[in-house]
């Protein structure tokens, strides 16, 4: 513990003259402590004037006495807003010139992308389709549309339960027959049910050929056929058999 | 004097000849190739029964005895379709790449009236199809002729007689509907004695057979009519047009159905012409009927208010012209239901047509494209921004 303080180390500078040195030196005499105290100064002194010149760098130093003003500032009282040039002027220079923004300025800046995103995200959503009142599903009423096709064909459906004594009497035809060559399962026209009453028809899958001809039980004519070549075979259950033609 | 000259020429002379030789046989050689058979060979279409491919064909001129007596022979067909009361059972057939599909139809006609038709299973009770209002809807005939389908056919079709033939144990004439190109569209067999179409086949470009419709058996007459069936009620109201089958909606009345939202397009691919326009009221919305037809070729286009959903009981998944439709039943596109939604409407297609016209008819008609990123996200900010609208 020295009991001269900063008059030692003035002392050690060669800072004291007159009065002031003596009184130092007569109380460095008789103290032990500040003695030594006095000679390990000048010991360090020595060794760092053995480094040479070890200035700090400009910028380091102006920022060091900058701090030392700031400092001076704040014991003086004086209000650190009153004072731009003070330790918080200082840091938020280093601040912006970092790039890290402040606490408040990053939560704005996440709170808009957030907002953005969001808004971008719905836009995509709402955007898949036209800027119109959403539009009911609808199911395609098939078997209306096949009776209106029947009319737009020129063709008028009859109903279902026609007169006791006007069902044709299709003499050299029989549905049995139809049926039989249809395969089996297979009703007589061809038709099997189906859930929403689309027509499921006949299918022969895979027969590009005359399907025709394969209902009623008779080889398949060539895909790229013409018209049908003259047959003996011309039965009366059979497809309508054509006989060749001529120019006349 | 003239032996030298001709010694003198008699080299030049050779090599023109030789030139001239190589430049017939190249011309020769060029319309081998270009007609596709031997030159001098007669046109498929000319040959007698057995011909295996009804090619393409010279085309005759409109006044050639040919095209005349076929114009006439179908228009008397038109006139027996309307005149003549028989009854009968038909058989059409459509085939495909897939496969085939064929029904049988009970017919019957009286003079000035419609075509009855009903499903060959509707009349023993048996009711396949579920209509039980209707019996037979959805089973169209194919052989019946209308003023409307000649005048289709002679604008876009070449008509020509022949020959004679035979059809459901009937003498017939045939006539031959050919494209401009000359390739073979259609054939039918008309009736001798009554002039009544007995038998059609319908053929695709490439000169496959992707239809035919015969009469199995006829009778005609009207001691063989009896009592018609009774005819099923029709829902549907003529938005256009009003009166005749012949007659096509005016440009007005496509200018009313476009303020009222519905683009009904005049002419699809294939030449298929807009012939009519119904409409009828369901509990779902107004649904609009376009009736299109090239003369051979009958394609019905329903439109409604509404979208598809993804998926549907009884239909499935399909892929028509790269675009993803639902379709009724698997196989061939004719004589199938296809539907899919664009732009707010429902649309569904069902068509008498050659499959790859099916086709061309779905990819010409609206569809919804895919949008870019940016303009989704647009159309979305468009439509929050209607939101905060006052005068939205």
């Amino acid at each position: 513990m020295t009991h001269l303080g900063r008059w030692l180390s003035a002392l050690v500078d060669g800072e004291l003259d007159g009065v002031e040195r003596d009184r130092v030196l007569n109380h460095v005499a008789g103290c032990d402590s500040c003695r030594q105290e006095a000679n390990s100064m000048r010991a360090l002194k020595r060794r760092l004037t053995a480094l040479g010149d070890a200035s700090a760098e400009p910028a380091i130093a102006s920022r060091l006495i900058e701090l030392a003003r700031c400092d001076e500032a704040v014991s003086a009282g004086a209000l650190p807003w009153a004072a731009p040039t003070g330790i918080a002027h200082a840091r938020r220079t280093a601040d912006w010139g970092s790039g890290v923004l402040p606490r408040t300025w990053r939560l704005a800046a996440a709170s808009a992308g957030a907002s953005l995103i969001t808004i971008g995200v719905l836009a995509f959503m709402l955007g898949n389709g036209e800027a119109h009142p959403p539009v009911p599903k609808i199911t395609p009423s098939v078997d209306s549309y096949l009776m209106q096709h029947a009319f737009d064909a020129g063709q008028h459906p009859a109903g279902s339960t026609p007169a006791a004594n006007s069902s044709p009497a299709t003499p050299g035809r029989s549905k049995g027959v139809a049926a039989g060559h249809a395969g089996p399962g297979q009703p007589a026209s061809g038709k099997a049910g189906h859930s929403l009453t689309p027509p499921a028809r006949h299918r022969t899958t895979g027969a590009s050929g005359s399907a025709a001809t394969k209902l009623r039980g008779q080889p398949a004519a060539s895909p790229t056929a013409g018209p049908s070549p003259s047959s003996s075979a011309d039965v009366s259950a059979g497809p309508p058999p054509v006989t060749g033609r001529q120019r006349g | 004097m003239l032996w030298l000259y001709w010694r003198r020429s008699r080299a030049v002379i050779g090599a023109v000849a030789a030139a001239m030789g190589a430049l017939a046989a190249l011309a020769v050689v060029a319309s081998f190739l270009a007609d596709g058979r031997r030159p001098g060979s007669a046109p498929p279409a000319a040959l007698g029964r057995g011909s295996t491919s009804p090619g393409r064909s010279s085309l005759p001129a409109p006044n050639a005895p040919v095209a005349r007596r076929g114009m006439l022979l179908m228009a008397a067909a038109v006139a027996a379709c309307r005149t003549v009361p028989y009854r009968g059972v038909q058989i059409v057939a459509w085939s495909g790449p897939e496969g085939s599909s064929s029904y049988l139809l009970d017919v019957w006609h009286r003079p000035g009236g419609p075509e009855l038709a009903r499903d060959d299973d509707a009349g023993d009770g048996s009711g396949s199809l579920g209509f039980p209002a209707s019996g037979g809807g959805g089973t169209v005939g194919v052989l019946s002729l209308s003023a409307g389908m000649l005048e289709l056919l002679r604008v876009n079709y070449v008509l020509e007689y022949e020959g004679v033939g035979t059809s459901s144990n009937r003498s017939a004439r045939i006539v031959a509907v050919r494209r401009p190109d000359g390739t073979l569209a259609a054939r039918f067999w008309l009736d001798a004695a009554t002039g009544l179409p007995l038998r059609r086949e319908m053929f695709d470009r490439s000169g496959r057979r992707v239809s035919e419709g015969a009469f199995i058996d006829l009778q005609i007459g009207d001691q063989e009519l009896g009592e018609l069936p009774a005819e099923a009620g029709r829902a549907w109201t003529a938005y256009a047009p009003a009166s005749s089958a012949a007659s096509r909606p005016t440009v007005a009345q496509l200018a009313s159905l476009q303020v009222g939202g519905w683009k009904v397009p005049g002419r699809l691919a294939g030449n298929m012409i807009l012939s009519g326009v119904s409409r009828t009221a369901t509990p779902s919305g107004t649904v609009l009927d376009a009736r299109y037809s090239d003369g051979l070729s009958v394609a019905s286009v329903f439109m409604q208010r509404g979208v598809l959903p993804r998926t549907l009981p009884g239909w499935h998944q399909a892929d028509v012209s790269g675009t993803q439709v639902l379709a009724t039943e698997s196989g061939s596109l004719s004589e199938q239901g296809l539907a899919w939604s664009a732009r707010g409407i429902v649309y569904t297609v069902i068509a008498d047509a050659p499959p790859d016209a099916v086709a061309a008819i779905v990819a010409e008609l609206p569809h919804d494209s895919h949008i870019g990123f940016w303009s989704r996200v647009g159309m979305g900010l468009k439509r929050i921004a209607s939101w905060f609208d006052p005068f939205g």
